[in-house]
């Protein structure tokens, strides 16, 4: 939105009461539930710094659980977000960690648990309700979540970036950004791209059909459907 | 690029002999480049989502989960609705009771507007839809008020800042007040010169104001310092309306607001390491918080 626009000031819409122990929180339950790709049975939620002191009084848990269950910072749902959880059969743990020095005071580690597919996540929340998350699955990178962001985790073949790149090329989708980190004992790698439009289903499937691919989410832009226009 | 001064909107206003309400929602359409009724639209969606947050804020009575809030609102209504004579107006005391039931709905976990933050979310709600009622103005003219409330804002925060991490309390509150003092002005008829010197004379009385919240949340102070701004913005507007003039103008009071919150140490910049929060009831509260808070997530106490 541009500097100049009313709507900067008035706004935004948001479930109270901290836009960074809050909204901010939502929007990282929300990442970690679309990192996943399903619906979480079993959470762990745990709060460094900021966050383990002033949870409560923020409602960060609930915030948390919302996002964990898909709803946006404006879902009046989010009160009473344990009674959600229930229902969804989601369970959910919260716990206190120290994740040292290197991390924002107001960060999040969220743990998916899954047979198949765990997934988790370092978040922070910046202020105003804007997020960076800072790791996932492991791997150190930088997503904010303001633009559509596709990650893969895929094997560290040879050729694989420029077959990534392709691909969605011949989507005619403009790459914003790529970041890529290996994980050595792996031998895998996580690609992150943000493309500047939400991309059709099939983007999807030709990504799966790279060779070597393991996993492919596509996360819309955190702040869809918040914004007036 | 940001707008940061009042006055190539205050000559706009003059020359085309136009409201300062009407002059900002031209302005809106030709930066958004949407029709001029996708503009009015979006503020009405805003205004729809803090009228809903005034109902719902008188109605609390219960406390919030830090014991610090919930329920003022409802008390003052409820005074309001008995025969016993009062000392303030009916309507002084409704904005009052408005603006604290938004912070009361807000740290309640309520679907509130940042205007411009959550913690001053009550003030230019409260002071638009209690002058609005009293004057029986539509919902076109509340949309022009917030319009016109929103140059007040912008100028703020590109000349100084609407963060209490910034600048202190001064710069969420004081602009909120500010905000609803032009919004209150424009509703009433009056012209963009009377309403940016409203929003001068009540952004004045509140510069060096700190940011000391109680256990880090957005309680104490803040929610009824809600209620108390919004009734000395209203009084800025009449004042203003009455021809009294701030000698200091507006952008400048701005960057005396700028120049304070730098002077202001950070003990008093939403950190909490100053004033009320340091106080030795603050401080209980805040240790109280902390470990029933830790020991919920250690597994000690059931959530």
């Amino acid at each position: 939105m541009t500097d100049e626009s009313a709507f900067r000031i008035l706004g935004p819409i948001m479930t109270g009461p901290s836009s960074s122990h809050t909204a901010g929180a939502v929007r990282i339950g929300r990442a970690a539930r679309l990192l996943f790709g399903a619906d979480p049975q079993k959470v762990f939620v745990y709060f460094h710094g900021s966050f383990a002191e002033t949870w409560r009084g923020h409602g960060s848990d609930k915030a948390v659980i919302g996002g964990l269950l898909g709803f946006k910072t404006f879902d009046k749902r989010i009160k009473e977000a344990y009674k959600y959880a229930k229902k969804a059969k989601m369970d959910v743990i919260l716990k206190k960690i120290d994740l040292g020095h290197n991390y924002h005071p107001n960060s999040i580690k969220i743990e998916i648990i899954d047979e198949k597919n765990p997934v988790n996540l370092i978040a922070e929340s910046v202020g105003g309700g804007d997020i960076v998350i800072r790791e996932v699955l492991g791997y150190k990178i930088e997503i904010t979540g303001k633009n559509v962001t596709i990650i893969l985790r895929h094997q560290d073949l040879m050729g694989t970036l420029s077959k990534i790149t392709h691909v969605i090329s011949q989507f005619e989708i403009n790459i914003l950004s790529l970041q890529s980190k290996d994980l050595p004992r792996e031998g895998d790698a996580l690609t992150t791209v943000e493309i500047s439009l939400s991309p059709p289903a099939e983007l999807k499937t030709s990504l799966d059909n790279i060779e070597g691919m393991k996993m492919v989410r596509i996360l819309p832009r955190l702040t869809e459907g918040e914004e007036i226009f | 690029m940001t707008i940061d001064s009042v006055l190539p909107f205050l000559k706009k206003a003059k020359d085309e002999n136009k409201s300062l309400g009407e002059i900002m929602i031209e302005h809106e359409v030709e930066i958004q480049g949407v029709s001029r009724k996708e503009i009015l639209n979006g503020m009405k969606k805003i205004w729809s989502y803090m009228v809903n947050s005034i109902k719902q804020g008188v109605k609390i009575t219960k406390e919030s989960p830090s014991g610090m809030s919930g329920g003022n609102a409802n008390k003052l209504m409820t005074y309001l609705s008995k025969k016993t004579k009062k000392l303030s107006s009916a309507s002084v005391l409704k904005i009052a009771a408005r603006a604290i039931g938004i912070g009361e709905f807000n740290s309640s976990m309520g679907v509130i507007v940042a205007a411009p933050t959550a913690g001053s979310a009550g003030v230019v709600p409260a002071v638009v839809y209690t002058v609005a009622e009293k004057l029986n103005a539509s919902e076109e003219m509340i949309i022009k008020g917030l319009f016109a409330s929103s140059l007040i804002g912008l100028v703020c925060d590109a000349r100084a800042s609407t963060s209490g991490s910034e600048h202190g309390c001064q710069a969420e509150i004081g602009v909120s007040a500010a905000m609803a003092a032009a919004a209150a002005v424009e509703i009433a008829g009056g012209t963009a010169e009377q309403a940016v010197n409203a929003a001068a004379l009540v952004l004045k009385n509140t510069l060096g104001l700190a940011c000391d919240p109680v256990a880090g949340l957005v309680e104490v102070p803040c929610i009824k310092r809600n209620g108390l701004l919004a009734v000395s913005a209203t009084v800025a507007a009449d004042m203003s309306l009455a021809g009294v003039q701030s000698v200091i103008p507006f952008d400048d009071v701005v960057t005396a607001m700028d120049e304070i919150g730098r002077m202001m140490p950070c003990e008093i910049k939403e950190t909490s390491e100053g004033g009320l929060a340091t106080t030795k009831t603050g401080l209980g509260y805040k240790l109280w918080l902390k470990r029933s808070g830790e020991r919920q997530l250690e597994g000690e106490d059931e959530l």
